[in-house]
């Protein structure tokens, strides 16, 4: 097939979607030409995902406004694989191979061709064989999938979007789980298909690699495009600003630091997974009575991971000394944690949060049952005036006690949870992305109770990715970067630009590509 | 009280069952005596359903309850046999008792290993229980029968409480019955079903004491409380009241419910897990003490598919396969159902092989109802 250079592949016009009331993106107008790699860039949920799942007929036609057209043609998907018929795939983080078949196997999967009754593997293997010289694999179109490497899986997975003629190849993050040198490999393989006049859409959040390969770039923040620049004209300072630079409305609390004795101390926590990667290296800082520690970074970064360690919940294998109140303690799983005074609220409220056939009351209280009975058996007076207590305090808006969990609205659900970890009465809270998924109005009364508990001499963790949450609401912020603790910048001298900094700054000298 | 009707859809398919089944036995079906008849036959598959509840409940299976209850029951059969327990009346009897829970104990303890120190699969785990534990009672029993028992252990099987007795222990039961669901209405924290909605749960005690009324009706005009059913009641009472009001009934919720959330909430997830599987085995154990009992000896063959029939009864009753929602009064009811189908059904004289078809397709009939019925 023949495409012209600089023609117009993909244009959209005002495309808008909104869940609920809750708008992700309003009045999206862009186009894009054949042969180029165009970056999209935001803060988590400013609605990058969102906008390539419509692209690729994830959310159908009629569920958002306006319209898009490839080659000058209106795009009506009902579903991916009509996307993936007009020549639209999308490369997800997490990649969709079966680990079980082999290459040619996954990179055919839907039109394996065939003789008579059955496939015909000489053809099957011919064309993918054909696939892997053009990308100069040394690899056998038979090695199944499970047996390569996640840089590898990666390029299958952009050979399967090509073998139905992709022509926009949507890539979601592909390079966060990739080593240096895979890394590099993939640049080729992109560059080669600019050339072939393949349009890439690349979301990502390291500007290293954007400024490195792309063309053109696109900031969209809180659903809108808000800076649209040509890579040699723009800087990363530009490009970050354009990403954060919002007004902050009145949602956090006024802040005032009181800080007790020191509670707990960290030193030289590293851990590696069961293959040895290293997820954690040589961590080491402290924390006092009521202060607010914010943790800033990429995804990936180790964020979660550090606080998953602390608390417990990882298989990592784990070095280094973690100390509450001067003692030195050991950790091997949740309940210990929970004993010694740390608690958690996770990052994922549905995944490991919430027991959503179960009542608000028993959700409340799973934690702390043991103070609430005697020989093991419920007050379930006790119990009762305390979840009202609560609901109360909390302003959560639930029919009863009795409520089922599912019922209730995300905001709500995450003051349950928090309610439940603050029964354990912990000296270190540790929470993981509190206010994801959480309205406004629900995200300002999370802040205030923070600020609260802080008052209370409760020394508090707070993950998140959003980066004006993390400003507004710590004493002190480490950023950590593919997981290192970079930096702890005090409240004063944090700003967006300097996290971003470090946030993105390259650990490693990164290779230069000829 | 649509929404009671909808709610208990098992309930309701229930007295259908028994309307239908009195119409066609011209009222032989509600006879004291075969009432009786029908709680006895109920009685070892309410035990096992009992456990099996729990077991669902945190998402897991066991398929080795008939076989253990064979092998606990050969146990029994040579204690009383060759070991001569038989001769000393009552106290033999009660070691047998002790012995055959115990044998049923330690196979929960061997499936509950695997499935909660090594996080294997309970299918798997109890179905190979299920083939080792069927080897094992061949083994012991070389195959043959062991019979017969001694009286006393009989009674475990066929006796009854006189009818006074039983009269006056419905009483008291009904009299705490009323103090509690009366203190219930008032203060309305101690929560016996559902709490907060006090038309149902008014109307749940009225038909609960109207049960215990018409038990007392029954067993009071026949022979009395059979032995197995006051073991049913009693192991069946203490499941509820452990589901519903302790922390480990919380916790098997809340496991089944979601185990991520519960691990990281500091439940004992290992602890729980241990604890149902043995209990699944120490009430298969009972279950042998009963059959044995009854049959007035013991056989490596017996108790194959009780298992299947205990996981009917479980899933009429509306528990999840999935784990976290379920009763055991849920349970209860699905094995009564089970009953009332068997036992009308051998009243009106279909044959056997028919039985089986119909019970079939009433299973799945009674399930599809009840997840329809869902919100």
């Amino acid at each position: 097939m023949f495409t012209e250079k600089n023609e117009v592949i993909l244009k959209l016009q005002d495309i808008s979607k909104s869940f609920g009331r809750v708008c992700v993106l309003s009045s999206i107008s862009l186009e894009a030409f054949c042969g180029e790699i165009v970056a999209l860039v935001g803060e988590n949920g400013a609605g990058k995902s969102t906008l390539m799942k419509i692209l690729s007929g994830v959310w159908p036609a009629g569920s958002y406004e306006g319209e898009f057209f490839t080659h000058s043609k209106l795009c009506v998907f009902v579903n991916p694989s009509q996307a993936e018929n007009a020549g639209i795939s999308i490369i997800h983080q997490e990649l969709n191979l079966i680990p079980e078949l082999s290459i040619a196997e996954n990179i055919f999967l839907t039109k394996l061709p065939q003789k008579t009754w059955q496939v015909d593997f000489e053809k099957l293997y011919e064309k993918t064989q054909s696939l892997l010289n053009k990308f100069n694999l040394k690899l056998s179109p038979k090695t199944l999938v499970k047996y390569l490497s996640i840089g590898h899986k990666q390029i299958v997975e952009i050979m399967k979007a090509l073998a139905v003629n992709a022509q926009i190849l949507i890539l979601d993050e592909p390079t966060s789980a990739l080593t240096q040198k895979e890394i590099v490999f993939l640049y080729k393989i992109l560059r080669q298909l600019r050339k072939e006049g393949v349009l890439c859409f690349y979301i990502s959040h390291k500007l290293e690699e954007i400024f490195e390969l792309c063309d053109r770039l696109y900031v969209l923040r809180d659903g809108k495009l808000v800076y649209h620049s040509a890579i040699p004209e723009t800087s990363p300072t530009q490009v970050i600003s354009a990403m954060v630079g919002r007004p902050l409305q009145r949602l956090y609390p006024h802040r005032t630091s009181s800080q007790g004795a020191k509670i707990l101390e960290i030193c030289d926590l590293t851990a590696r997974d069961k293959k040895g990667k290293s997820i954690l290296n040589h961590m080491s800082l402290s924390l006092h009575k009521g202060e607010i520690l914010g943790i800033a970074g990429l995804m990936g970064a180790g964020r979660s991971e550090f606080i998953l360690t602390l608390f417990g919940a990882s298989d990592f294998n784990i070095t280094g000394e973690v100390k509450i109140d001067n003692r030195v303690i050991k950790i091997h799983s949740p309940r210990e944690a929970i004993e010694v005074g740390l608690a958690l609220v996770t990052e994922d409220r549905k995944l490991s949060g919430i027991i959503p056939d179960r009542t608000v009351s028993e959700n409340m209280t799973l934690s702390s049952l043991r103070q609430l009975s005697r020989k093991k058996i419920i007050k379930h007076d006790q119990e009762e005036s305390l979840v009202q207590k609560f609901i109360g305090q909390f302003k959560i808006k639930t029919h009863t006690t009795q409520t089922r969990m599912r019922t209730l609205s995300g905001g709500n659900q995450q003051k349950v949870l928090l309610a439940r970890s603050l029964l354990t009465k912990p000296k270190v809270l540790l929470l993981d992305e509190p206010t994801r998924g959480v309205d406004v109005g629900a995200k300002a009364e999370i802040y205030e109770l923070i600020h609260q508990l802080s008052r209370e001499g409760v020394a508090i963790i707070i993950v998140s990715s959003e980066l004006p949450e993390v400003l507004n609401i710590s004493d002190r912020i480490a950023v950590f970067n593919a997981g290192e603790l970079a930096c702890i910048l005090s409240r004063e001298e944090a700003s967006e630009e300097k996290i971003m900094f470090y946030a993105t700054e390259s650990r490693k000298p990164m290779e230069k590509v000829a | 009280m649509k929404l009671f009707l909808k709610r208990n859809s098992t309930l309701v398919a229930m007295f259908l069952l028994i309307i239908l089944a009195t119409i066609f036995t011209d009222g032989l079906f509600v006879s004291p005596r075969n009432l009786t008849n029908l709680a006895r036959q109920v009685s070892i598959n309410g035990i096992l359903a009992v456990g099996m509840t729990y077991v669902i409940l945190i998402s897991g299976i066991d398929l080795s309850v008939g076989s253990v209850v064979a092998l606990s029951s050969i146990a029994v059969g040579i204690s009383q046999i060759s070991w001569g327990w038989s001769q000393y009346h009552l106290l033999g009897m009660l070691l047998s008792t002790i012995l055959g829970i115990g044998v049923g104990a330690l196979c929960g303890v061997f499936n509950a290993y695997w499935i909660s120190k090594h996080k294997m699969t309970s299918f798997i785990i109890t179905l190979g229980m299920m083939v080792i534990a069927r080897g094992l009672a061949l083994i012991f029993s070389h195959g043959e029968a062991i019979a017969p028992m001694s009286e006393e252990l009989q009674w475990m099987g066929n006796g009854y409480l006189s009818p006074t007795l039983s009269l006056y222990l419905i009483g008291v039961v009904l009299v705490v019955f009323m103090i509690i669901s009366f203190r219930s209405f008032f203060t309305k924290s101690i929560m016996i079903f559902k709490p907060n909605e006090k038309g149902e749960a008014t109307l749940s005690s009225i038909l609960i004491m109207a049960g215990i009324l018409f038990m007392a009706y029954v067993f009071f005009n026949y022979r009395g409380l059979p032995i197995p059913v006051l073991l049913l009641a009693l192991v069946a009472g203490g499941a509820h009241f452990v589901l519903t009001r302790m922390t480990i009934g919380r916790y098997i919720y809340a496991i089944g419910g979601n185990p991520e959330a519960s691990r990281l909430s500091g439940v004992p997830i290992q602890k729980v897990t241990f604890f149902v599987f043995v209990l699944m085995g120490v009430l298969s154990g009972l279950c042998s003490v009963i059959l044995t009992g009854r049959l007035n000896g013991a056989m490596p063959t017996s108790g194959q598919l009780f298992e299947l029939d205990a996981i009917a009864a479980v899933v009429i009753g509306g528990t999840s396969l999935m784990g976290g929602i379920g009763t055991v009064t849920g349970s209860l009811i699905g094995a009564f159902m089970i009953g009332i189908l068997n036992n009308s059904m051998s009243l009106l004289n279909v044959p056997t092989f028919y039985q089986m078809v119909i019970k079939g397709l009433i299973i799945i009939l009674a399930v599809f109802v009840d997840s329809k019925n869902r919100d």
